[in-house]
Order: structure tokens, then C-alpha cells, then sequence
């Protein structure tokens, strides 16, 4: 379901993996090169991206752990398919609906290494799709498979960009509601010019809509889940988000990437460019820096206290 | 706010049991609503709205508690985030992590609401 332009010269061989992450998981961007089968582990280079544009590298020599956790993270992956297909089919797109039938180019459960700092990885590069989750317990790995897989379900898509004048070509990468860009040089494979937006709001509602999952499997799972939640701000203004512009427009934006709608909806409660200060408000309650958070949490409940007051859908 | 939340208090039949108790309480209650984003004079009822979603999730049992050990949650949350982004924590961040996850386990919370599989990957 890629969307790869007419090309210059460049090798998508040559890029590495992109990664968009969660703490329950992690999301990225991967490439192709190395064609996986599920349940075999096969070499993955992966760099994580975290908040502005830090790639990070991680070991790709990890082990893959064969039975029963790999076993168990493929039995949680075909159930969440099928959870998801029969709860949010109806949101996605043909395009999507074809790739997410085809199937994960990639699912995997590896060995739990302390030095990494996730607990899934969520990989889409050139049309391929890449699942990882560590091994740590089934619990966490049943909460962790469900949020990637809710990641390779929502709306995936990219635009390859040849820029012959720069001997490169831009990448732009749309994963649920997270946007990204980067330029890669032909010459090196070296990557440069990152922009994400959209992360916060990704994240919270990947989380959102794994908890209800959860919720439906068992009321003890969703409810540890909510309060073991690392993403808790981004998802309880998600939660908030849906009573007041409907389940319809959320799940339309993330699993049939009808972001437009989302923004006319938001912008009509609570002005002009408040859905984009929303997003970025989003964006930051993932920060490190506890002002920053606290600060887009004002933001972000302040743009949400004027769509109640307008009328959303429970005022 | 600390109002609303005192009187949700109430009527879920928890009180603090004496003054220090009670300070502790408005305390954890005073930076909780800080990290929600919300201030004390908010009264508009999304507000009320977005605090009894947050205090519902919170087992009746344990609201007493979450509220008064909040600042200890609130330092937690802070060392996963950091590690969420940095990759790595300096070991004196995972003695903080481990006293503060200790005197979790002391007040009964446990690890009920915090991201604990996160930390056990930390203190790893």
C-alpha cells in the first residue's frame, strides 16, 4: 500500500528501520532488505524515534525467543486482528483493508534487554510492516501485541518524494494519526530533516482503544491497564476527545485516515487552529520535561473545556 | 476543584482521619490537578466531568491514598518518562525509583497505578 513516486535513483535497500514507539509500544518506519517471516526471527536494524528527531540505535542482533513466546505474541496478534476487524472494519480504508488482509510482513518476540527503553516496536517502511515486543510477561505482552497491532491496523501510509537536485528523496509517512517526514541522501543513506506531529494523539488513542479491547476480553485486564498506563494524559484527553466529538470522527481519523473531519470538528467548537494546537499540546504531554507537560495539559484542557461549552456531543 | 474533589471524597465515605492527614491529602490533591492541567478555581463542568473520569478509575479502596501518596506517583511517572526518552537513567535515578516504589508498596498502593512493567525494566 506504499505509495513510491517515480523514482530518481535512490535504494530504499539502503534505509534502515524508522521507528514510531510506544511505551506499551513503539512505532517506526522500517525497510525493506530483510524479508521476515512470521515466527522467524531474522535481523532487524531498527532506530527508535523519540519526540523531535533523536534516532537511536538498537542492536540488531537481538535473539529472537522462540517458543511459547513467540507463540503467544502471534496468538495475541491473530485474536487482536480479529477483535479490531469486527469492532473498527467498518473505519478503513480498501487500501488498508488490503494491506492489513495480507497480513504482517514481520511479528516477533524477542529476548527482554534492560538497555532498551520500550516494550513493542511498531515498524512501516516502503510497504513493509514490523512487529517486536519483548518478552517480559504474557500479561504485559497480550497489552503490549494489542497496541502494535492496533498501530499496523490504523491508517498506514506513504509518499516517496524523489529530490534529484539534492541527489535524495523525502520520505512522508503517515501511521493512525502520527505524520512524519525525513529526507534521505541517496549518496550515504543518511537520514536528515525530521518533522513528527500527531504522536500524542496517536499514542493516547492507540492506548484508548487497546484498553477497550482489553475491556472486552476481561473488566481486570482493561482496568489494570488504564491505571498502569504510561501514556495516562494523552489518553484520558483522547477518552475526553471521543465523548465530545463521537467515536465515529475518532476512529474515521485513525483507522480510515479522515484526519480532515477530526479538525473541522475540533476547529468548529473551539476556533480556528485548535485542532492544531491541540495536536502539538498532545505532542508534549509525552516530554520528559514535567513543566512542558503540565503546561499542554492546560492547553489541551482548555481547548477541550470550549468544545464542551459549544456544544459537543454530552454538553 | 479541591472542593469538587473533597466532596467526591465525602460521598464516597473517605476522610482523612486527622490534620496531618488532611494536609497530606489537599497536598497530593493540589499537584494532581496541577499535572491534569486544571486549577483550583476551574469549575466549568467538563472539568468535573474530566476529574470524576480520572477519580472513577481509582478503586474506592485506594482513592485516600493515590490522592495523598500523588507526589510519590507524580516522581515516578517523571523517572519512566525519562528513561522513555533518554534510553538510559543515571543510577541515582533508579535509587530514587526504587525508595519511591518502596514506599508505594508501604501505602498498599503496590503497583496499581503506575506503569509497572516500565519499572520493572528500569530496576532490572
Amino acid at each position: 500500500m506504499s505509495e513510491i513516486s517515480d523514482s530518481g535513483d535512490f535504494n530504499f535497500s539502503d534505509v534502515g528501520d524508522d521507528v514510531f514507539t510506544s511505551s506499551s509500544g513503539t512505532e517506526t518506519g522500517s525497510s525493506g532488505g530483510t524479508e521476515g517471516i512470521v515466527g522467524e526471527g531474522s535481523e532487524l536494524g531498527t532506530e527508535i524515534f523519540s519526540g523531535e528527531s533523536a534516532f537511536g540505535e538498537v542492536s540488531s542482533e537481538k535473539e529472537s525467543v522462540e517458543i511459547p513466546a513467540q507463540q503467544m505474541v502471534e496468538n495475541f496478534h491473530i485474536q487482536s486482528m480479529g477483535q479490531i476487524m469486527e469492532m473498527n472494519g467498518k473505519y478503513m480504508s480498501e487500501d488498508d483493508m488490503n494491506r492489513v488482509s495480507a497480513g504482517v510482513n514481520e511479528i516477533r518476540a524477542v529476548e527482554y534487554d534492560p538497555d532498551h527503553n520500550y516494550t513493542g516496536v511498531y515498524s512501516f517502511y516502503n510497504g513493509r510492516s514490523v512487529i517486536e515486543i519483548a518478552s517480559i510477561d504474557p500479561e504485559q505482552m497480550e497489552r503490549t501485541t494489542i497496541h502494535e497491532t492496533n498501530h499496523f491496523m490504523s491508517h498506514n501510509h506513504e509518499v516517496f518524494v524523489p529530490q534529484p537536485d539534492r541527489n535524495g528523496y523525502t520520505v512522508f509517512s503517515t501511521v493512525g494519526t502520527r505524520e512524519k517526514s525525513w529526507f534521505v541522501s541517496n549518496e550515504t543513506g543518511e537520514r536528515s530533516e525530521f518533522t513528527s506531529k500527531g504522536e500524542g494523539m496517536n499514542e493516547g488513542l492507540t492506548t484508548m482503544f487497546t484498553n477497550q479491547q482489553l475491556m472486552e476480553i476481561s473488566e481486570e485486564k482493561g482496568i489494570a491497564a488504564e491505571r498502569q498506563n504510561i501514556y495516562s494524559h494523552a489518553t484520558e484527553i483522547c477518552k475526553q476527545l471521543e465523548d465530545i466529538v463521537g467515536e465515529d470522527t475518532l476512529k474515521e481519523a485513525y483507522y480510515g485516515g479522515n484526519l480532515d473531519k477530526l479538525e473541522q470538528q475540533v476547529n468548529a467548537l473551539a476556533g480556528e487552529h485548535a485542532y492544531e494546537t491541540l495536536r502539538d499540546s498532545l505532542d508534549r504531554t509525552l516530554s520528559r520535561d514535567w513543566s512542558e507537560r503540565t503546561i499542554s495539559m492546560m492547553e489541551a484542557q482548555r481547548i477541550l473545556n470550549e468544545m464542551y461549552k459549544n456544544g459537543g456531543m454530552e454538553s | 476543584m479541591m472542593e469538587y474533589i473533597l466532596d467526591y471524597l465525602d460521598e464516597k465515605g473517605v476522610y482523612a482521619a486527622n490534620q496531618a492527614e488532611q494536609e497530606k491529602l489537599e497536598k497530593g490533591i493540589r499537584l494532581f490537578l496541577l499535572e491534569k492541567g486544571i486549577k483550583e478555581d476551574d469549575n466549568d463542568p467538563y472539568f468535573k466531568k474530566y476529574i470524576a473520569s480520572a477519580l472513577n478509575l481509582i478503586g474506592t479502596a485506594d482513592l485516600k491514598m493515590y490522592l495523598s501518596e500523588y507526589p510519590v506517583i507524580s516522581a515516578i511517572m517523571q523517572i519512566v518518562l525519562e528513561w522513555k526518552a533518554d534510553g538510559r537513567i543515571p543510577s541515582s535515578r533508579k535509587e530514587n525509583l526504587r525508595s519511591c516504589m518502596k514506599e508505594l508498596y508501604e501505602s498498599g498502593l503496590g503497583d496499581r497505578y503506575i506503569p509497572a512493567t516500565e519499572v520493572q525494566m528500569i530496576l532490572a
